[in-house]
């Protein structure tokens, strides 16, 4: 079963093969994971949005139609649960007043004795700065490596606005971080660092 | 070229999703300015960097969740389908069925004919509305006395003003208790 594509294995799936079933959900559970952990940034509702995407995708295994791939279904599925989690997030900020809240961009711990080669973490931190659509385009892109036309269709945006989005998310990044080039901090690992152009 | 033009082709430079005409004035521009050939290094890492960010897992016990979580959901389908659920569906049915008639011929069933009001007229089922109270000007010790007794004494005492028997016979009980309370 494992050699089988995707259209294959999912054809199982809505045959009422439960193997199937679990074999799909081992094979999607941590991309789909990774993708809504990072636009949600909160573990325990990831988990939930994830369980109620496959409960989904079980409920309307009959109903898949094989024009579409079905990563680009999955993944729809997935985002519009996120979507929806949210605009409830909006609304309860919107109540609370969190919103009245200022959050720091990056902390720096230490921006004199920065440690070098831990640009991992900071760029996960900038990533979580990025406004929505352009978090969700950079991370479908960069982070799960789906291409500019499957992006499209889960977004339901033209490609022609993903490829602007996630130019404009990578330029935003870029920004984010130049403060720790400035530090000469060590961005690239051999590539060569450039410092005092900015 | 310039800068900022050449700042929109960036990220479709560096996947190489240009045409080569394209590229090439790309390129002739980058040639000329340390600055867009920074932004071009820069971007390059950030696409590296991040295909190598950690990827994120949902808890170990995530695949059982979810199959207890749809075993559950066919349970409860079965119920409903069993003779159980059968049974809860049509003590449901029969429930609001009587909720929907009570509320179709409920409102019916004032308008029957019945006990003082044989022609069912609902206009005749109307309770009249009570008049308020006003205020009796007449008060005895501190209270104020009801309006009917009020009326009721006046109609007395206008019986008395007419009825001279009844007038002497109060006057003569007057006297007598008069006479009475000297003699104490």
């Amino acid at each position: 079963m494992d050699k089988l594509d995707d259209k294959q294995l999912f054809a199982k799936v809505a045959a009422d093969d439960e193997q199937a079933f679990t074999q799909f959900v081992g094979r999607y559970k941590n991309r789909l994971f990774n993708f809504v952990a990072r636009i949600i940034q909160e573990k325990e509702t990831a988990e939930d949005i994830l369980q109620d995407t496959f409960l989904r995708v079980y409920n309307q295994r009959k109903n898949y139609s094989p024009d579409f791939a079905v990563s680009t279904w999955v993944f729809t599925i997935a985002l519009n649960l996120v979507r929806s989690e949210l605009r409830k997030r909006k609304l309860r900020r919107y109540m609370s007043l969190d919103f009245l809240k200022e959050e720091s961009d990056i902390e720096i711990a230490d921006p004199r004795n920065p440690e070098p080669g831990k640009l991992k973490p900071i760029l996960e931190k900038a990533i979580k700065g990025l406004p929505e659509e352009y978090r969700l385009a950079f991370v479908l892109c960069d982070i799960e490596r789906l291409p500019y036309e499957e992006i499209a269709e889960i977004m339901r945006v033209p490609v022609g606005t993903v490829k602007s989005r996630i130019n404009r998310a990578r330029s935003m990044l870029r920004e984010k971080l130049l403060p720790y080039k400035e530090l000469n901090y060590e961005l690239s690992k051999g590539l060569p660092l450039v410092i005092g152009l900015y | 070229m310039n800068c900022r033009k050449v700042s929109r082709w960036l990220s479709a430079y560096i996947e190489g999703d240009l045409l080569p005409h394209q590229a090439v004035r790309i390129e002739d521009h980058l040639r000329n300015c340390a600055q867009c050939r920074e932004k071009v290094t820069d971007l390059r890492l950030i696409i590296q960097t991040a295909g190598e960010l950690d990827r994120q897992q949902p808890g170990p016990y995530f695949l059982n969740r979810l199959l207890c979580a749809i075993n559950a959901k066919r349970q409860l389908l079965e119920t409903l389908m069993g003779w159980r659920g059968k049974m809860v569906l049509s003590g449901t049915s029969f429930v609001v069925a009587a909720i929907v008639t009570f509320m179709a011929i409920g409102p019916q069933m004032t308008y029957m004919p019945m006990a003082g009001n044989p022609s069912g007229d609902p206009a005749k089922m109307a309770i009249a509305p009570v008049e308020k109270q006003t205020d009796s000007p007449v008060q005895y010790r501190g209270f104020p006395v009801p309006n009917e007794a009020l009326q009721r004494d006046m109609a007395l005492i206008e019986s008395l003003k007419t009825d001279t028997l009844k007038t002497d016979s109060i006057f003569l009980s007057n006297r007598f208790i008069q006479q009475v309370e000297q003699k104490r």
